[in-house]
């Protein structure tokens, strides 16, 4: 089995809304860990609900552990685990406690209940009621929550939403652990692009529902550098840009620069030149790598303009 | 076989999750507060009023006492004790956010679902108990206390005791039944509230004389214990017990096909 998680024209729209996914295409390698991109609104979460069998696809199909889940529904659940946004807590009990129902309902082991709580730092807050934990322990409980069953899978929400940086780092940590020690398969979506950098081996980018990128971390980072970036101070910004415009890809960043997307040096050449002949005075003209963050940015950005 | 046997361990296990829940809510206090607060009211009328226990017609106060007890519960209070408990139940769901996370564990959401109506039952029943027990308690002190209503002269009526609790729950099953589904579908619960509020309140209205209130769900608890006394039927099972039976398996069969394929958002 190659891959654990697979979707094929994965679909969903809320009732009286325009598709919140639309034709989705997941390939998650086993014994990977899978970054899920995309801004906020994308559809991450409503993918991981029809992934967790809590909304049914309007088309399309989920396969996990390379069977479909509308049939073989029992098996993936109990081999994964989910934790959806907002984690699930009951705030009149403690964190120990909350733990101990799962463990019940689950059928997990209740002796592993501790350890967990001490993974995620929670060891010393266990008796004390939910009520009174900070978000980030909230989200900390949740983290455990999905823990206890130690499975194959585990499909995580933006789980380390109202973290500070030190429990990022920690959540990151224990991630890469997971992967690296106990060869899990770790799905995990997030906003931002920082974050899945630092931890995952793949990557699939999810823009207004659709699937703009999938593919390892290195050829994500091999399109970033392949793309270079052209910029150039000018009299006039705009009219600049209406000249380059049906030429090049073309837009003006924040501080009033032209940027242009060249192909080569001769493209860079060009486009100077045709300012120049326009009498635009050119002040300055340099190229910048394109990172990882400019190249989310792009990729977002032109699915807005579509 | 074995599959059976699996299912009824997650069935088990959700079961006490449920208890666990639940246990530390008001929805434990109010069974229990819901189960003594008419004994103890019934009790402080009489204690001021031993007339009203004496009747020539009852042979024993205890039975007028019952009489008293189950009328000032089922009409009213009865039915609004389930709407609540039923909506406090899943409130406690809803407010944890805990359905997404419960129903990706592996049990199915059919086993979910039962075991959740089977706790709402368990408090139903709880209830009862403690206002049956009260009922004793406070019918020995006022025999103590004052002694010419002669509670503790005559037996405590049991077997019939016994019959009228089990009577009423099951008439209590049909109001859950439907409760229940709608408490779950409105995450806000004022809806499910106003709503047995308003069916609770047009039933006791019915009661008064609307020949179709026989099918009514939450006029049922009215129509079997409180009549006991006064001649009517202390058969387990009689058309009303049968009729909420009725709705509360056509309901929650047909409420867990609709659970089972609901897009949980
Ligand atoms: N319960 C819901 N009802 C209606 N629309 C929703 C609901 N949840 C999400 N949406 C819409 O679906 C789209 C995708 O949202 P979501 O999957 O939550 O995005 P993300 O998790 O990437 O931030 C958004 O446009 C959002 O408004
Ligand atoms: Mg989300």
């Amino acid at each position: 089995m190659q891959n654990i998680i697979e979707t094929h024209d994965l679909t969903f729209h809320f009732r009286g809304k325009k598709n919140a996914v639309t034709g989705l295409n997941l390939n998650v390698p086993q014994g990977s860990i899978y970054g899920f991109l995309g801004p906020n609104g994308a559809g991450k979460t409503t993918t991981i609900r029809m992934l967790a069998g809590l909304l049914f696809p309007k088309r399309g199909i989920v396969k996990m552990f390379g069977n479909n889940i509308s049939t073989h529904k029992r098996y993936a659940r109990s081999h994964s685990s989910t934790m959806i946004e907002e984690p699930t807590a009951y705030k009149h009990l403690t964190g120990r406690e909350n733990l101990e129902i799962l463990c019940k309902a689950g059928m997990f082991d209740k002796t592993q209940i501790d350890q967990v709580l001490r993974t995620v730092n929670l060891f010393e807050d266990r008796h004390r009621k939910v009520s009174g934990y900070s978000m980030g322990m909230k989200q900390r409980l949740g983290i455990a929550g999905a823990l206890l069953p130690n499975p194959e899978l585990f499909i995580l929400d933006e789980p380390t939403n109202g973290l500070d940086p030190q429990g990022m780092f920690e959540i990151r940590e224990l991630i890469v652990d997971l992967n690296k020690k106990e060869g899990k398969t770790i799905f995990i979506s997030s906003h931002l692009l920082g974050e899945i950098e630092k931890m995952c081996t793949h990557v699939g980018i999810i823009h207004q529902g659709k699937g703009i990128f999938e593919g390892s971390m290195d050829e994500l980072a091999l399109m970033a550098h392949a793309t270079k970036l052209f910029r150039l101070e000018t009299s006039e910004p705009q009219k600049a840009e209406s000249i380059l415009k049906d030429r090049y890809n073309t837009k003006l960043t924040h501080d009033k620069l032209v940027e242009i997307q060249p192909a080569d040096s001769t493209d860079q050449y060009n486009a100077i030149k045709m300012l120049i002949n326009q009498n635009i005075e050119v002040y300055q003209a340099f190229t910048i790598k394109n990172n990882l963050e400019e190249l989310f940015i792009q990729v977002t950005d032109e699915g807005q303009n579509k | 076989m074995i599959k059976i046997f699996n299912e009824i361990k997650a069935f088990n296990g959700l079961l006490q999750a449920e208890y666990l829940k639940t246990r530390k809510t008001w929805a434990f206090w109010l069974s229990v507060l819901g189960g003594l607060l008419i004994p103890a009211i019934m009790f402080l009328v009489i204690k001021s009023q031993p007339g009203i226990i004496k009747n020539p017609m009852h042979p024993t106060p205890w039975l007028l006492f019952l009489k008293y007890n189950w009328q000032s519960v089922a009409t009213f209070l009865l039915p609004l004790f389930l709407v609540l408990l039923t909506s406090l139940v899943v409130q406690t769901e809803h407010r944890a956010n805990a359905l997404k996370k419960m129903l990706t564990l592996p049990n199915s959401r059919a086993t979910y679902y039962w075991a959740k109506l089977l706790v709402i039952i368990y408090y139903t029943i709880l209830t009862h108990i403690v206002f049956a027990f009260s009922i004793i308690v406070f019918g020995l002190i006022l025999g103590s206390l004052v002694p010419e209503t002669q509670f503790l002269d005559k037996p405590i009526p049991l077997v019939m005791m016994s019959i009228q609790i089990v009577k009423s729950i099951l008439a209590s099953l049909g109001i859950i039944a439907i409760q229940f589904l709608i408490s779950l579908q409105f995450k806000n619960f004022i809806k499910p509230i106003g709503f047995g509020f308003a069916t609770t309140l047009a039933g006791s209205i019915m009661l008064l004389g609307w020949e179709y209130v026989d099918y009514w769900p939450w006029s049922l608890p009215a129509k079997v214990s409180p009549g006991i006394m006064s001649g009517g039927s202390s058969e387990i099972f009689t058309q009303h017990e049968w009729i909420s039976i009725g709705y509360f398996l056509v309901i929650s069969i047909l409420g867990t096909i609709y659970f089972s394929r609901k897009n949980i958002k």
